[in-house]
């Protein structure tokens, strides 16, 4: 499913309002899907939990901490809104914040659902220097970490989080910026 | 006489100053208009990134989009009929 998907190799479907004739993409990446399992985790306690609730409030005649029954409905439609705002603001924001790695330049798209966007992006013949790290257990296991670009452009360093197959996108730019400084 | 018999563990309303019941309705009449605010910036920005980068997945974002800020209203319908319009 594309809209779960966090690493695209030449995809075919995918355009971006900047690029220009003839150039091609070579990856589009997001955070690895994994990266949002602790706030999928959250989103079904804090789902289920109003649940667990009113199954005690329903079987008991006394209301729980004192409550009143309107505060009560009051109370949970605020946790449930509360809960879906915080899961649309969390997949959106992972949904667009993306990295795209054409044959001519390095983008990175910002994005926060309810405050910005930003868009950096660089050359090829700027890129000092490239690198990935894969931190912990978890990175290995699910084969993703970040790779980091120094650039001698305004925005010194780009910082690609958790994208999915890390050593091979840092290759790949590494090819690239090498192709261009030659 | 001030009686401990008429005091009890359960909060009720009809006890509590229309002040106190008038600020938890529009407790929630606020929450529920922020999210109705909230479900329109989404839509907004997801359009907006649609057009930044052009995604088969984003017509399922979009659809998504609608169909939040549809539930905000039928939501926010749903809690007027319940606290407002009682």
């Amino acid at each position: 499913m594309e809209i779960f998907s966090a690493f695209f190799e030449k995809p075919k479907k995918i355009r971006f309002a900047t690029q220009e004739p003839g150039e091609r993409i070579i990856f589009v990446l997001r955070k690895a899907f994994v990266t949002n399992i602790p706030w999928i985790f959250v989103s079904v306690l804090a789902l289920i939990l109003p649940a667990f609730y009113m199954q005690y409030s329903l079987h008991s005649s006394k209301y729980f901490l004192g409550i009143n029954r309107r505060l009560e409905v009051a109370l949970i439609v605020t946790w449930y809104l509360l809960t879906l705002v915080y899961i649309v603001e969390r997949y959106i924001t992972w949904y667009f914040n993306i990295y795209i790695i054409t044959d001519k330049r390095v983008i990175d798209i910002d994005f926060s659902p309810l405050f910005s966007k930003r868009i950096s992006e660089t050359t090829y013949d700027r890129v000092e220097d490239t690198s990935f790290s894969m931190n912990n257990l978890f990175h290995t296991i699910f084969n993703y970490g970040d790779v980091f670009l120094q650039t001698a452009a305004e925005k010194r360093e780009f910082e690609f989080h958790s994208v999915p197959n890390p050593s091979l996108v840092q290759d790949k730019i590494s090819d690239f910026a090498a192709m261009a400084t030659k | 006489m001030y009686t401990n018999s008429n005091v009890t563990n359960t909060l009720d309303f009809n006890n509590l100053s229309s002040l106190a019941a008038m600020s938890i309705d529009l407790m929630v009449l606020i929450i529920v208009l922020l999210y109705i605010v909230f479900s329109l910036i989404v839509v907004r920005q997801v359009y907006l990134m649609s057009n930044v980068v052009i995604t088969g997945g984003n017509k399922y974002i979009k659809f998504f989009a609608w169909l939040q800020l549809a539930f905000s209203f039928i939501f926010a319908y749903f809690i007027l009929s319940l606290f407002v319009i009682q």
